[in-house]
């Protein structure tokens, strides 16, 4: 009888541990979408910062939404595997997007039960004549990846 | 019975070694697949980096495992950006000192005469005033900072051929979009990490 409620603890531990450690619980890759929303003003370059939390580091870059910011933007191929960068974009061309833009989509790898935090930052946006315009940064997970 | 390879036309250029990893990585167009069965030297060079890239994966342990969807997502937009800017050469060639002083000698009275009679509206886009001695070599708008909003000014002038020869960084005697890149480089490089 103690022999059975000693296994039945020791596999409560290990579950327990699977789930929650985070050197034993498996890594869950995430793409996050990453918005400019510059209101009525064409968006024409962008600079930003976003910092993840704990248990979160940087796998990949990718561009926006098909148009001006389709392509990846630039970035630190240090911060690859870290847990901060700094993207930037900017195009010349007279098709400006303005409202809300998906202007990248970054892959993370999270570890952890949880999902991770993740502070962005508006370092500079400019309209199409070079000068600063007032805009918001903003990230989303994806419809469909799994939280 | 099996065709002879066609021989590779000895003006035929080689595939880079972009296009040869992307052979490697089964991705490469007809036509660099069709180089490939005509050129022997090309056959070699990619069965040295095939022998490379394997090497390398047999000693290097990444501490995780990227899926193979994303990674290939990755590495297409890396190849992509990368042929871009390899194909993007339009700029302003910058003639050098000798070339400069003897067109000038030559055509001083004339030049003279057509400036003084039509003053165009489109100067060059000179570094500011305070940029005659930068203390950021990258800070084209001049407001004492590197961001992207310097590249951006100088691909703004880069393509309407206004960029000045002083903003040639990296000293190819060209001021394009590879300059361009430096300076975006150093805006988005981390600090302090």
């Amino acid at each position: 009888m103690a022999r059975r409620h000693l296994l039945h603890l020791l596999l409560g531990l290990g579950l327990w541990l699977a789930t929650t450690h985070p050197v034993l619980a498996a890594p869950n890759f995430v793409a996050l979408d990453v918005y400019i929303d510059s209101g009525a003003t064409p968006l024409a370059a962008y600079q930003i910062e976003i910092t993840a939390g704990p248990g979160a580091v940087i796998a990949g870059v990718e561009g926006g939404a098909a148009g001006p910011f389709h392509e990846p933007p630039y970035y630190d191929p240090a911060a690859l595997r870290g847990g901060r960068i700094v993207l930037a974009a900017f195009n010349t061309g007279g098709d400006l997007p303005h409202g809300r833009v998906r202007v990248a989509t970054l892959h993370m790898r999270e570890e952890g039960p949880a999902p991770a935090d993740y502070e962005p930052r508006l370092i500079v946006a400019a309209g199409a004549d070079g000068r600063p315009i007032e805009a918001k940064v903003s990230i989303e997970r994806p419809k469909g990846e799994k939280p | 019975m099996a065709r002879e390879p066609q021989e590779r036309d000895p003006l035929e250029a080689h595939l880079d070694l972009l296009s040869l990893d992307a052979a490697r990585a089964g991705e490469a167009p007809d036509e660099d697949r069709a180089h490939l069965e005509r050129c022997a030297a090309c056959r070699q060079a990619l069965a040295e980096i095939t022998d490379l890239s394997s090497a390398l994966r047999r000693i290097h342990h990444p501490p995780f495992d990227v899926p193979a969807d994303r990674e290939a997502r990755i590495l297409w937009n890396a190849r992509k950006q990368a042929v871009r800017a390899r194909k993007d050469r339009s700029g302003l060639r910058v003639p050098d000192v000798a070339a400069r002083w003897a067109a000038a000698a030559v055509a001083v009275l004339a030049i003279a005469s057509f400036l003084d009679g039509a003053r165009s509206t489109q100067a060059p886009l000179a570094p500011r005033q305070a940029l005659s001695t930068p203390a950021l070599p990258a800070d084209v708008n001049g407001d004492g900072r590197i961001d992207i909003l310097d590249a951006f000014a100088l691909a703004r002038a880069v393509d309407a051929h206004r960029a000045s020869a002083h903003w040639d960084l990296n000293r190819d005697r060209v001021v394009d979009r590879a300059d361009v890149d430096l300076v975006a480089a150093s805006a988005v490089r981390l600090r302090g990490a």
